[in-house]
């Protein structure tokens, strides 16, 4: 007690120096945002995004690095920043549902209750694909060959079963009664090849994110047949909705950060304030519509919420797949 | 078009365009050499320096680099016997001899005048017939694919000839390997033994580097303490002698053809144009027998090949828009990035950009082959370096490439081991090549296998209800049993004349 006292009392000695006080916390030296993918993956485009907004609009006053740290989809990055990045108020990580499936399969023995989730910036829509000149006209028309044998039609999605892909069509049988078990899905490396799948007539309808459906849709070559979300895109508004065509599926796919675990409050509540300070600049804006994201947000001790309830719902319908014990 | 073409090499030929594209060439150049960092890693190191640039200039410097690894590639395999990139382990068998015989240059020099035929082919092929032709990649499913990557397989039984049931064996301990990781069907974790960085399964890179690099670098070593080593020829000259030129233009154009229309199809890619052209190359050249022994075809034929097929590969993204495997993958990301949505109407919407892009590849060919001209001289200086200099360095380029990788100490560790497992490879006569297409094939080869049979509902008739498929694996038969049952018929008609003369 009396260091602090004899502390305080040479700081109001100093005088001049330390006439502002600190009123906040503010981050101080350089900043950094890990990516758990490689570079150019959508983990990698996260942190380097929000890392130059940042920058450019001088929210953050010193430089922000990108570290990449790809592996075990994601579950290299979480490990590493539990373990070693305990309370570092300059560090944020990218995440999105992909790290919830992670999490869900117990790909990882770490959760969402490890770290600290931060804040979703934007969303993406996913949607079911056909080509143009395929039989199924309107979704009404997939529902009803489903409904009379599941296993007449096959699926392609950019991810593994039990991954983000699988799960559009897996919520969707739920959502019109088809046992999910059943559906024909067939997995992919990435997005673009299971639309090239489909293209060439090898697969009937693409499970993708709108933004690697959007050349193809530009051109006319495929159709959507469903936005599976309660909103429509914003910027393919003639997508019905899933939920609009009797088949309730309200499947986003958030972009967004967290912490390091024990980070103190103040520069926990100074990134929120930071972030939420961020989606409304034109210049995210700008980068936002670039990339086809929704502005779809959540928060601090909403977006906290946000991320294990997700992980819980995952993990039960996983169990329900088959997927985890 | 003629005009559209032209714009662009008027901005493509500006000076500030043309040196950037000058430095990514000699940085690609650079970055091929090195082992362990291939185009694709090193088009993704790129990423984040195209956010700040003109969508032109951010292309023009991509496709340079990318073309320079692509050229630098092959510069590794003949030196020191270590594949700059997958797509060059064909390269190693005759190269490194001929480097050995004092060849070097002409190698190395071979290897860049193929490379810029087999650019400027997949560009002009691009340029005019692009999108009719690339509609066929789409005739490509997981069956047709299945059957292309058998027969790829089937073709290194004879890959390096001496003994078949040791390529067998080297080639199933590949795909052996290949299975670590996440089964990307069941979503199942095997052999990773709770290791996150073993979910993503065995980079390519780690036992090709441990196979080549460590095994090279130990038996030199050996070697030279023994006082055993062969003497390398003193080179008498650097550049490619002009009958040279020709004895090889056949398989030059014979490896480009085949490499392009191989590497057009979604993620076969160049490395596995390389090992299917090389094998038709030892069916169809005069003298096959001279393949293997440091015969400069050997080098021409899969450097052409993994030219033509990376251009191939751009062909259907650009085209219309569907992204092949590895490289044109991180294209498509950087294409994104520059607000450029790749798609049918790339060439409507974005028009100029896209034929600044097709003029750069013109200029980037051209620049190679004038740089490599000077560089070729350089290169081939590094074969009269003494080993006790020159593995030492290899040693610590090649553990600074595999660190690269992922940053894992894991990857580190396999690469010692693939080392010991290389070193007994070798002393035992097994060949290695066999075992790195098993281990780059086998994981997509599972896959398209279990694609398949996911559409199908099980039935493994759907390999032979499909024409292509069917067609593909007639051929892998063929190529197995017909050599034998030649040589059998042969020995046969042999034993009843002997039996006839007595």
């Amino acid at each position: 007690m009396k260091k602090i006292g004899l502390l305080v009392a040479g700081l109001a000695l100093a005088g001049p120096l330390a006439i502002v006080p600190a009123a906040a916390w503010e981050p101080n030296g350089q900043g950094e945002c890990i990516a758990p993918s490689n570079p150019g993956g959508g983990w990698d485009i996260t942190c380097r995004t929000a890392a130059s907004v940042l920058q450019k609009t001088g929210a953050f006053k010193g430089s922000i690095y990108v570290t990449n740290m790809p592996g075990g989809s994601g579950a290299v990055g979480i490990a590493n920043v539990v373990t070693k990045r305990k309370g570092d108020t300059n560090l944020i990580v990218s995440a999105s549902p992909a790290l919830t499936f992670t999490v869900a399969l117990q790909r990882t023995p770490y959760t969402y209750k490890e770290v600290m989730p931060l804040a979703q910036v934007g969303a993406e829509y996913g949607g079911f694909f056909v080509t143009a000149d395929s039989k199924f006209k309107t979704l009404a028309d997939l529902i009803a060959a489903m409904k009379a044998d599941p296993k007449s039609v096959s699926f392609s999605g950019g991810s593994a079963p039990g991954g983000q892909d699988h799960m559009k069509v897996a919520l969707f049988a739920k959502a019109i009664g088809v046992e999910p078990t059943k559906v024909v899905y067939v997995p992919f490396q990435g997005g673009g090849e299971a639309l090239t799948s489909m293209l060439g007539g090898h697969t009937m309808v693409a499970a993708l994110d709108i933004s690697e459906a959007t050349g193809q849709l530009e051109a006319g070559k495929i159709r959507g047949l469903a936005i599976l979300s309660d909103k429509r895109s914003s910027k393919f508004p003639d997508i019905p909705t899933a939920t609009e065509q009797g088949a309730p599926v309200d499947y986003v796919i958030w972009r967004g950060y967290y912490m390091a675990p024990g980070v103190s409050k103040e520069a926990y509540d100074w990134w929120v304030g930071t972030m939420k300070a961020m989606v409304n600049t034109p210049e995210w804006a700008a980068e936002r519509e670039k990339l086809g994201w929704e502005p779809v947000t959540r928060f601090g001790d909403d977006f906290v919420k946000h991320v294990n309830d997700e992980a819980v719902r995952y993990r039960l319908l996983l169990k329900e797949l088959g997927f985890v014990k | 078009m003629f005009e559209q073409l032209l714009n662009g090499f008027a901005t493509a030929l500006l000076p500030l365009n043309l040196l950037i594209a000058l430095a990514g060439c000699l940085v690609g150049t650079l970055i091929g050499v090195l082992p362990g960092l291939g185009p694709t890693a090193t088009l993704a190191m790129l990423i984040p320096l195209v956010f700040s640039m003109p969508p032109a200039t951010a292309l023009i410097m991509l496709t340079s680099v990318y073309y320079g690894s692509m050229y630098g590639g092959s510069t590794t395999s003949i030196l020191v016997n270590i594949p700059g990139e997958s797509a060059s382990v064909i390269t190693t068998i005759d190269g490194h001899k001929m480097a050995m015989q004092g060849r070097a240059g002409p190698a190395l020099a071979i290897a860049a005048i193929g490379s810029f035929i087999a650019g400027t082919f997949a560009v002009l092929m691009l340029t005019f017939v692009g999108a009719p032709i690339a509609r066929y990649a789409l005739l490509f499913g997981p069956a047709e694919f299945f059957a292309l990557m058998v027969f790829g397989l089937c073709t290194v039984a004879s890959l390096t000839g001496t003994n078949v049931a040791k390529s067998i064996i080297s080639t199933c301990f590949g795909l052996m390997v290949a299975t670590v990781g996440i089964d990307l069907v069941s979503g199942a974790a095997r052999f990773t033994f709770g290791n996150p960085f073993l979910q993503d399964g065995v980079d390519f890179v780690v036992v090709a580097i441990g196979m080549f690099a460590l095994t090279e670098v130990v038996i030199t070593a050996r070697e030279v303490h023994a006082g055993t080593r062969a003497e390398i020829v003193k080179a008498d000259k650097v550049w490619v002698s002009w009958s040279e030129f020709l004895y090889s233009l056949p398989s030059i154009i014979r490896g480009t053809v085949f490499g392009f229309i191989i590497g057009m199809l979604p993620g076969a890619g160049a490395t596995l144009s390389t090992f299917i052209t090389y094998n038709l190359e030892k069916r169809v050249c005069s003298h096959p027998e001279r393949l293997g022994t440091g015969d400069i075809r050997g080098v021409a034929n899969p450097e052409s090949a993994n030219n033509a097929a990376s251009g191939a590969s751009l062909v259907p993204l650009l085209t219309l828009g569907l992204p092949g495997g590895g490289a044109t993958a991180v294209m498509l990301g950087a294409l994104m990035m520059l607000d450029i949505t790749p798609g049918p109407l790339m060439f409507e919407k974005h028009g100029a950009v896209v034929w600044t892009l097709i003029a750069s590849m013109y200029v980037g060919n051209t620049m190679l082959l004038l740089l490599n001209w000077p560089l070729v001289n350089i290169f081939a200086r590094v074969m009269r370096i003494p080993a006790k200099f020159l593995m030492p360095t290899v040693l610590v380029i090649s553990t600074i490439g595999v660190w690269s990788l992922s940053y894992s100490a894991v990857d580190l560790v396999l690469t010692g081991a693939a080392g010991l497992l290389g070193y007994y490879m070798r002393i035992h006569k097994y060949p290695v090549e066999p075992l790195i297409l098993g281990l780059i094939l086998g994981g997509r080869l599972e896959q398209a296998y279990r694609q398949a049979l996911i559409i199908s509902k099980g039935s493994n008739m759907i390999f032979l209800e499909k024409p292509i498929s069917l067609g593909l694996l007639v051929c892998a038969a063929l190529f197995l049993f017909l050599p034998m049952l030649l040589k059998r018929s042969k020995q046969f008609v042999a034993a009843q004349e002997s039996a006839e003369v007595a």
